[in-house]
């Protein structure tokens, strides 16, 4: 009798756990999104002003749903809100859109300024979900907007939303 | 004319170095690994088509769950005697170094101070049995803004700070974690997500 054993099965069973512990390690690593909020030290007089062409305004409602108003609202006169989706024929569509119009009149008035592109406002409401924060967050990043920013939404926004069906 | 005789070779080869290869590479992965700790609760985290992947290094780690409870972790195990010791001072609770031993060993967890002393008192499958009520966030009331302080105060300003919250956790909850991370100077923090379907990122 031969003294040699098959040492197949053993070969298989230790690559098997090398290639298990190879695929735990590497998928452990986790996914995420930076967010970069201002410090509340700042002194607020001194922020810049966002030109009312420039502005648009997001807010984030119950169910998922997005309403969004191009900009500045005042208590006495607000926009027209519109309502839209996060499909990618809704608001990613009017993203991209207004990024490109912005741009290109930031390019014809002053050629020579780099384009910044439009300035965002992230309102969620209180009772909207998580979930709706990070995916408008994503089509941020996925229309390459530069400037955009959470803040807090205002009385009269959340009546005005909640007066839309 | 006579035969030419040809040597017989045998077939097997000799699998010993490989093995021995094999076992090496299995026995450095199972070192290199860090064991997972209980998850006291579990966060449906929300997709997102843009998110990068970073590192597992040391990190805090604040969890909302989907009914708004909020839970803290900070992932350096040999950092966490300090920080109990340091919030334990604070808030004038004397912990035996049993209890504080097995706050080591914790996951992330989600107690007030007032009674982690009674938490850290029972075995984990005890804790299992009664679920955490979080940690309080408002303003009257902001131990996560302590918890949060004194680990960055330990393991630097520069430790990456993770909020993991679940996708059905309402904004407001969320907001006042973040209006914390504000208080605290953390301003640039990760949102953990689930890698959704690659979208086409625009051009510029």
């Amino acid at each position: 009798m031969s003294t040699r054993i098959d040492m197949t099965p053993m070969v298989d069973l230790a690559f098997l756990l090398v290639t298990f512990f190879i695929f735990t390690t590497t998928f452990s690593k986790p996914k995420v999104m930076e967010v970069v909020v201002p410090d509340k030290k700042i002194d607020t007089a001194n922020v810049p002003k966002v030109s009312k062409d420039e502005a648009l305004t997001i807010m984030l409602g119950n169910n998922g749903r997005v309403f969004y108003y191009f900009g500045i609202a005042k208590a006495d006169s607000m926009p027209t809100i519109e309502n839209t989706s996060f499909a990618p024929t809704g608001i990613r569509k009017i993203l991209s859109d207004f990024n490109d119009k912005v741009i290109a009149a930031q390019k014809a008035n002053y050629p020579d300024k780099p384009a910044k592109g439009p300035t965002v406002l992230i309102k969620p409401l209180p009772t909207s979900k998580y979930s709706s924060l990070v995916a408008i967050l994503d089509e941020m990043k996925i229309t390459n907007i530069q400037i955009y920013a959470l803040v807090d939404i205002q009385k009269y926004e959340a009546d005005a939303i909640s007066d839309i069906k | 004319m006579p035969k030419v005789k040809i040597p017989r070779k045998s077939v097997a080869i000799d699998m010993t170095p490989m093995v021995d290869m094999a076992f090496l590479l299995v026995t450095f992965f199972i070192l290199t690994a860090t064991a997972k700790p209980d998850e006291p609760l579990t966060v449906v985290k929300p997709a997102s088509e843009t998110a990068k992947s970073i590192e597992p290094n040391s990190r805090i780690e604040i969890s909302v769950s989907d009914d708004g409870r909020v839970f803290f972790d900070m992932t350096n195990k040999n950092n966490r005697a300090i920080l109990i010791k340091q919030m334990a001072a604070t808030y004038k609770i004397s912990l035996t170094s049993d209890e504080a031993l097995s706050f080591s060993l914790l996951g992330s967890f989600g107690e007030p101070m007032d009674s982690i002393k009674a938490f850290l008192d029972r075995t984990p499958p005890e804790r299992k049995l009664i679920p955490e009520p979080g940690i309080p966030c408002d303003s009257l009331n902001n131990q996560l803004a302590d918890w949060l302080d004194y680990a960055r105060h330990i393991s630097g300003s520069n430790t990456p700070v993770t909020l993991r919250a679940d996708q059905n956790a309402n904004y407001s909850v969320v907001n006042k974690v973040i209006n914390t991370f504000k208080d605290k100077n953390a301003t640039r923090f990760l949102l953990v997500t689930d890698p959704a379907g690659k979208a086409p990122v625009a051009k510029k």
